[in-house]
């Protein structure tokens, strides 16, 4: 079995330590070669990616393989093969966000976490799909086009970040950035069967990753297993002097399982799906981890945080306020697309706009727009703030009593594309699960949770308190010897594996 | 509150979208329903929560006033959809027709 | 004016002041007035996809050394907002500044009314913000042009309360406001290039409680220029007042642009309600704690500002008020008057100090057309020269000979005159021998003067001090010849 293992297919660790080892024959280019195949055979299929970038890949790759050679050190990430989310700047390649405003628009600078990456000797093969400037939770706001689901392609991969999710799910890559403002890396993730974290608010700089509500937007890592992510969060993390709300917390390092015996597991009330439409599976995968969890010796805490039930209308006025306003800068005038149908300045702005941006974005700026209005922001945008402070406040108790909240991700598993489409709150209530997180800033991932009869993903989250990254590591790792939950390749029925 | 067509003009005016009727008419109901779902936080007893979404820094740790790399003007006009002259082109407009 | 009944004119003033940083506000690089378009920029500053703007810590400093100096209150924590609109010249789509948590509240600035009295103008606010970028307009043509050099410059932006009373009051208080910062080196405060811009909001209250609405005038770009527009709309308003009926109830304040051709305002648009700029919290910008500790010390170093000093110049120094004005109209001149001022055994005398900067220094500078800075004498080298004097080491020929040499070479004048041996010379038999030797060799001249002829005398005196060198002490040698003469 071993020797039949593609080496894309191996874990990370493994991947880049023989692409060090001067005495592997195993290369970079190798790597990325094999990557490049895969996304040309499977990806008509999925449409996870919307550029490739073989030639900077390449040439990254040489770099690794020629510090190789040199015998120097290039990294804990050396050859690995990473995708990127379209909505984080790689310097010289074309940046849309999944959006027609930002016409041909080439970044002269790149991310601070792709810059990281690549420095710890990961190879950037592709730029991934996404919902339009990230808003959306199934990858169809895409103005090029939906991603679908590697194990049905008949469904949504989850979104925003539902290219890279079905990237790494589909093996294209072993690695992908992502970004999460109220999800995004979460619910494709569990969506896609695959791991993904946001990170604390503030560990990864946003320097480079297009805003879409800035003191919600976190860059994570998205992976098969938590030790992948575990290496590629440690590869970005730190604070930059690009990003002022970048913070100084303990660094996510090393590896290794957590005790489970005497672990203070959460359990929130106000995230139980009990009586949900199509929650079911959601709920027994829940009990059947819970109960893994007890007989592992943790401890079980119920827990009540009432302003949960709140978090989607708490986050669907502050995330499209600051929308509204970070969207602004998309005119027409220094870059991106113009209509060529502009008399006057105004036309200019409002008829560029219009082309521009799809409905979902549209439709956000308006929400945004008018929360922060005047006669209207002291309900809406004040209040919303104010609320968000007291559930951050909430979680900051909640963590007083335990070590990790444990709950479902989504609500359902993976819909049918074209399900919610015409329904903008149905797609909304879709986070119920996962916007807390973002508005109380803290660490959550999503781990496999097994699958529905019909070969579904199902996914659960670990919750932490603020810096708490490496230990939900540990207890992601501890977990999945315990359930035996772990990703598991899908079979795509239109692609050979290359 | 009630959102209507006419609100959702204005609203797309202050933001500078130019709204098709046909699209004024489909998303005033989309809004209307969100914002009878978001409503829900009218009821929430928050109190005086203070607003801030994170804590303030020391003068310190703000940037030193040291000149760092300026973009090329070529890079920057070459995204640019119209220029002159090392000048951005928009269309003739008036100081007082947007004053700020 | 009209002959209609004159009103009262309030004037609140709105100044944004330019700091003088290295860097911009939020990003790290440069401003410079006069750059070729579009080159002093980076990716905050175009407001590219993922640029996040790092806010500049001097900026902070300025701002609060600023406020400092204007007397007002320096909040403890102070926080950056969004003030969402469109503009070409405003890449972001929002311009970061502060809304409800100014730096800076609570201060004044004095200036003289017109009647010479000491008047406070009180500061409402003094908040930092971003410079946008600058728009110009084809004349005729069908296309504007941006340039986003300027976008991102620190701006400071002082908010007076309505106190300033008259044309007169608001050139003074832009004045004060100039004279200040040049003191503090916060700002360059030159309006022609914009890095101090004012606009005024004015409007006219007459007996009774009539107002009129209330003006902004924009586009002013000199002192001169304020005053005008003043005058004009104080006129104007008081005309519409009467003629038309116009008053603060049943008209919106509006928005004129000074025409500098004509001198008048023009109309531009009425501010139907508050503009809607959906202000919120800069969320890319955590807010900044300002201890005590700073404030104080950024106090401690504020330097004497110039109203103070020209008081306390008049008043334990003796100059009078012109001396005073001349002497402290320029920063980089007042430092070196106090500089020159400083003696080895304290204070020395301001009169001739004052005299020498007044009457040699000033008239140098104007013949040569060069300023301060491009001057070889140092402030030192003059105080040595006036000690020199005092002490009678010279005399007063020595003493002006030596500042035209010193101030080209900026050689210590003490120096020179051990060196040379200048000094005067007072010694009585030293005297007597030049003053005998004189008679000698004018013999004639002192035949002339025994027998009556006066004039006679300043030749023999004359003769002497060439003997000495012209270093001997007029004084001691016109005693000698006294004598020596009979």
């Amino acid at each position: 079995m071993e020797g039949l293992t593609n080496p894309l297919d191996l874990p990370v660790a493994e991947m880049a330590a023989r692409v060090r080892n001067i005495d592997d024959p195993l290369t970079a280019s190798e790597l990325v070669e094999t990557s490049l195949l895969r996304i040309e055979a499977i990806d008509p299929a999925l449409h996870a990616f919307l550029r490739t970038t073989p030639e900077l890949a390449r040439e990254q790759a040489r770099v690794v393989d020629a510090r190789v050679e040199a015998g120097e050190d290039p990294g804990p990430l050396a050859g690995v093969p990473l995708g990127v989310k379209d909505n984080i700047a790689v310097e010289g390649v074309p940046l849309t966000c999944a959006s027609k405003i930002l016409g041909n628009y080439v970044p002269p600078t790149g991310a601070t976490s792709v810059r990281r990456a690549v420095d710890a000797g990961a190879c950037i093969v592709g730029k991934t799909n996404l919902d339009e400037f990230g808003m959306g939770s199934s990858t169809e706001n895409s103005a090029f086009g939906p991603t679908r689901n590697p194990y049905d392609l008949e469904r949504v991969p989850g979104g925003s970040s539902g290219g890279s999710a079905a990237a790494v799910a589909a093996g294209m890559v072993p690695l992908a950035l992502g970004s999460d403002t109220g999800g995004s890396i979460r619910q494709p993730a569990a969506l896609s069967g695959i791991v993904g974290m946001k990170p604390t608010y503030g560990r990864v700089s946003r320097n480079g990753l297009v805003a879409f509500a800035s003191s919600l937007d976190q860059v994570g890592p998205m992976a098969r297993s938590a030790a992948d992510a575990r290496i590629l969060l440690g590869a970005i993390q730190g604070t930059d002097p690009a990003d002022a709300t970048t913070r100084d917390l303990p660094a996510v390092t090393g590896s290794g399982a957590a005790e489970l015996a005497g672990l203070r597991i959460g359990r929130v009330e106000e995230f139980s799906l009990a009586g949900v439409a199509g929650g079911e599976p959601m709920e027994a995968a829940m009990g059947d981890v819970h109960k893994a969890l007890e007989e592992a010796g943790a401890e079980s805490v119920e827990l009540s945080i009432p302003l949960v039930k709140s978090s989607i209308p708490i986050y669907y006025i502050v995330a499209p306020a600051e929308a509204s306003s970070n969207l602004a800068r998309y005119d027409g005038v220094r870059y991106g697309h113009r209509t060529s149908d502009a008399g006057a300045l105004q036309a200019l702005y409002a008829k560029t706009r219009d082309e521009g941006f799809g409905a979902e974005v549209k439709r956000r700026i308006l929400i945004g727009t008018f929360a922060l209005s005047a006669g209207y922001a002291d309900a809406y945008y004040k209040r919303a703030m104010a609320a968000r402070s007291a559930l951050r406040r909430g979680f900051e108790r909640a963590f007083e009593r335990c070590d990790v909240i444990v709950s479902a991700t989504t609500p359902t598993p993976a819909f049918l594309l074209g399900e919610k489409v015409d329904d903008p709150l149905a797609m909304y209530l879709c986070d119920i699960l996962t916007v807390a997180s973002n508005l109380a800033g803290i660490p959550v991932m999503n781990v496999p949770a097994g699958q529905t009869e019909d070969g579904l993903p199902v996914g659960m989250q670990l919750w932490g308190p603020a810096g708490s990254e490496a230990r939900l590591f540990d207890v992601a790792e501890a977990l999945a010897e315990t359930t035996g939950h772990a990703y598991r390749a899908p079979v795509i029925p239109a692609g050979g594996d290359a | 509150m009630e959102i209507d067509e006419g609100l959702v003009r204005k609203i797309a005016e202050l933001a500078r979208l130019e709204l098709t009727e046909e699209e004024v008419h489909e998303i005033a109901p989309q809004l209307r329903r969100i914002f009878e779902h978001v409503d829900r936080i009218q009821q929430l007893e928050v109190g005086d929560a203070d607003p801030a979404t994170q804590d303030p820094i020391d003068l310190d740790a703000l940037r030193a006033d040291d000149a760092g790399e300026t973009l090329d003007p070529d890079s920057v006009l070459r995204n640019a959809p119209a220029h002159d002259d090392g000048f951005f082109v928009v269309p003739r407009f008036f100081d007082e027709e947007v004053e700020d | 004016m009209s002959e209609h009944s004159a009103g009262r004119v309030l004037v609140g003033m709105e100044v944004h002041l330019q700091l003088k940083t290295n860097t911009k506000c939020f990003s790290p690089t440069p401003y410079r007035y006069g750059a070729e378009p579009n080159t002093l920029i980076d990716p905050v500053v175009m407001g590219l996809p993922g640029a996040l703007p790092v806010l500049n810590r001097e900026a902070v400093r300025l701002a609060i050394r600023t406020g400092l100096a204007l007397g007002c209150e320096v909040a403890e924590v102070t926080k950056w907002d969004r003030k969402n609109y469109f503009y070409p010249d405003l890449p972001k789509g929002y311009q970061i500044s502060q809304y409800d948590q100014p730096l800076c509240i609570d201060g004044a600035i004095e200036i003289d009314d017109d009647d010479g009295n000491p008047k406070r103008v009180r500061i409402r606010r003094a908040h930092l913000e971003e410079d946008t970028g600058k728009s110009t307009h084809d004349e005729g043509g069908a296309a504007s042009r941006v340039d986003l050099n300027r976008a991102g410059a620190p701006l400071l932006e002082i908010v007076s309360e309505p106190d300033i009373a008259s044309a007169g009051e608001a050139m003074r208080y832009l004045d004060a406001l100039r004279e200040i910062v040049a003191y503090l080196g916060t700002s360059d405060g030159n309006m022609q290039e914009g890095n101090l811009r004012c606009e005024p909001n004015i409007n006219v209250l007459f007996d009774g409680g009539g107002k009129t609405p209330i003006v902004e005038v924009k586009n002013l770009n000199s002192v001169r220029n304020v005053g005008l527009a003043i005058e004009y709309e104080t006129e104007r308003q008081t005309r519409a007042y009467h003629e038309r009926g116009q008053t603060m109830e049943n008209t919106p304040r509006s928005t004129r642009g000074w025409d500098d051709d004509k001198g008048v305002t023009v109309h531009q648009r009425f501010k139907e309600s508050e503009d809607d700029y959906r202000y919120f919290p800069e969320p890319d910008l955590p807010p900044v704690t300002i201890t005590r500790d700073f404030v104080e010390a950024e106090r401690e170093a504020l330097p004497e500002l110039p109203r103070a000093r020209r008081a306390r110049y008049r008043e334990a120094l003796g100059l009078s008020e012109y001396d005073a004005g001349v002497l402290t109209a320029e920063p980089a001149l007042s430092a070196w008057y106090e500089q020159a001022l400083a003696g080895p055994e304290g204070t020395r005398d301001a009169k001739a100090v004052a005299n020498w900067i007044q009457g040699e220094l000033l008239r140098y500078l104007n013949d040569q057309k060069i300023d301060l800075a491009a001057v070889a004498l140092t402030p030192e080298g003059l105080g040595e020269l006036v000690d020199l004097r005092a002490a009678g080491s010279i005399n007063s020929r020595t003493a002006k000979d030596l500042f035209r040499e010193v101030i080209e070479s900026g050689a210590s004048p003490a120096a020179l005159v051990a060196e040379r041996r200048l000094g005067q010379v007072s010694d009585r038999g030293a005297v007597e021998a030049a003053v005998r030797a004189a008679m000698e060799a004018q013999a004639k001249a002192v035949e002339a003067f025994r027998a009556g002829n006066e004039k006679a005398r300043g030749r023999i005196f004359g003769e002497a001090m060439k003997q000495l060198s012209g270093r001997g002490d007029p004084q001691l040698v016109n005693e000698v010849l006294s004598e020596l003469l009979g």
